[in-house]
């Protein structure tokens, strides 16, 4: 079989086959489909699937994968290191060494720097931004194992070092000596 | 210009100044009231917590555990943001430096959100170093400037040139822009 009489076949066959096609159906029933695809279009994205894939949630990417530590985290007791504004802690909890979640306890002060982490807030499922700020100027706080808290949610490796929370974040105090971390609440997070 | 595209220019124009304001009266009301908001302690026990910007939020996560959750943190370690930032906004040379720094310039937000975090640390932390009719950054701006980041350049040596050339009367705000007395 040589190339052109195959071409003229499939011409015939094409020819053939969209003359069946404009014979049964009417301009206006493409129209019709062509306008239920339209407002079908938009209306797609609103089932709850691809509701959720678009919604933003820091840090999180696009699709909301709960890291190990939101899948287990409470909002009940703060001397736990399950509860949710620890996670990225990596270190001990103030709570469990004399002082409050926000607090250092005494004789221990308050770095001027810390390490910003965003943390889920599982009663209302929002992200906050928490600052681990370490007290410092009195020895490793010797808490139970309770208060030894090793969680580290969006932290990066130590080459990008402002992204690393195995710091110790003294800088500012007159000494590095590194006593417990607080967990302060700075707000709620925005993300684009 | 089209008269659309002139008022599609206005709107976004329009946008920027007030998420710039909505940035500054925010951490304006967070710096005026320790009782609510110690940077320290972050939120008190019981006050409402505050929803941050997407400009502020970038600056808390990548920024704000060195320079401070209100610009200012460990002076001597640390530059010191607060009623400082402003008095690069005298020179170009000033505000082409701030978005070639290596952190500001390589930071993983697009140019749009880098710019929004640029406009909040200039306009909330500038006070009286902050000159007269400053332009926000824009995101073309910033996208063209942090495509020539300064990589191998001593930046201490930079900011001390840039701020010889600067007048020191530049960030002096007219009397009725100063902030009213506390």
């Amino acid at each position: 079989m040589n190339s052109n009489r195959t071409a003229d076949t499939a011409a015939t066959l094409a020819e053939r086959l969209s003359r069946r096609l404009a014979r049964r159906t009417s301009r206006r029933s493409l129209l019709t489909r062509l306008g239920a695809a339209l407002v079908a279009a938009p209306v797609l994205p609103l089932l709850p699937v691809t509701r959720a894939e678009a919604e933003d949630h820091p840090a999180g990417g696009k699709s909301r994968q709960l890291t190990d530590f939101e899948k287990n985290s409470q909002s009940k007791d703060p001397t736990k290191c399950n509860y949710w504004r620890h996670c990225a802690i990596d270190g001990v909890i103030c709570g469990a060494c004399g002082g409050g979640i926000h607090t250092c306890p005494p004789g221990a002060q308050p770095a001027l720097t810390s390490w910003i982490g965003t943390c889920l807030n599982p009663d209302d499922d929002r992200y906050y931004l928490v600052a681990y700020r370490d007290c410092c100027g009195k020895d490793l706080c010797g808490a139970a194992q309770d208060g030894l808290c090793f969680s580290n949610d969006r932290e990066l490796p130590v080459y990008r070092p402002q992204s690393n929370n195995d710091t110790i974040w003294c800088f500012g105090s007159s000494t590095m000596v590194y006593h417990c971390t607080t967990s302060a609440l700075i707000g709620v997070a925005t993300e684009k | 210009m089209t008269p659309r595209a002139k008022a599609v220019a206005a709107a976004r124009r329009a946008a920027l100044v007030l998420t710039v304001v909505a940035g500054v009266m925010a951490a304006r009301a967070r710096a005026d009231d320790p009782a609510a908001f110690n940077p320290l302690q972050g939120s008190a026990q019981g006050t409402p917590v505050p929803t941050l910007t997407a400009g502020e939020t970038h600056y808390m996560q990548s920024c704000g555990g060195c320079h401070g959750i209100l610009g200012s943190s460990a002076r001597g370690n640390v530059p010191e943001l607060r009623g400082n930032v402003g008095r690069l906004m005298c020179t170009q040379a000033g505000r082409e430096y701030i978005v070639r720094l290596p952190n500001v310039a390589f930071a993983g937000v697009d140019d749009s959100v880098l710019a929004e975090v640029l406009n909040y640390v200039i306009f909330s932390f500038g006070d009286a170093s902050l000159p007269q009719d400053v332009k926000p950054y824009t995101a073309e701006e910033v996208g063209k400037l942090r495509r020539e980041p300064n990589k191998n350049t001593n930046l201490w040596n930079l900011r001390q040139a840039i701020m010889a050339q600067t007048d020191p009367d530049c960030g002096r705000p007219k009397p009725e822009a100063a902030r009213p007395a506390q």
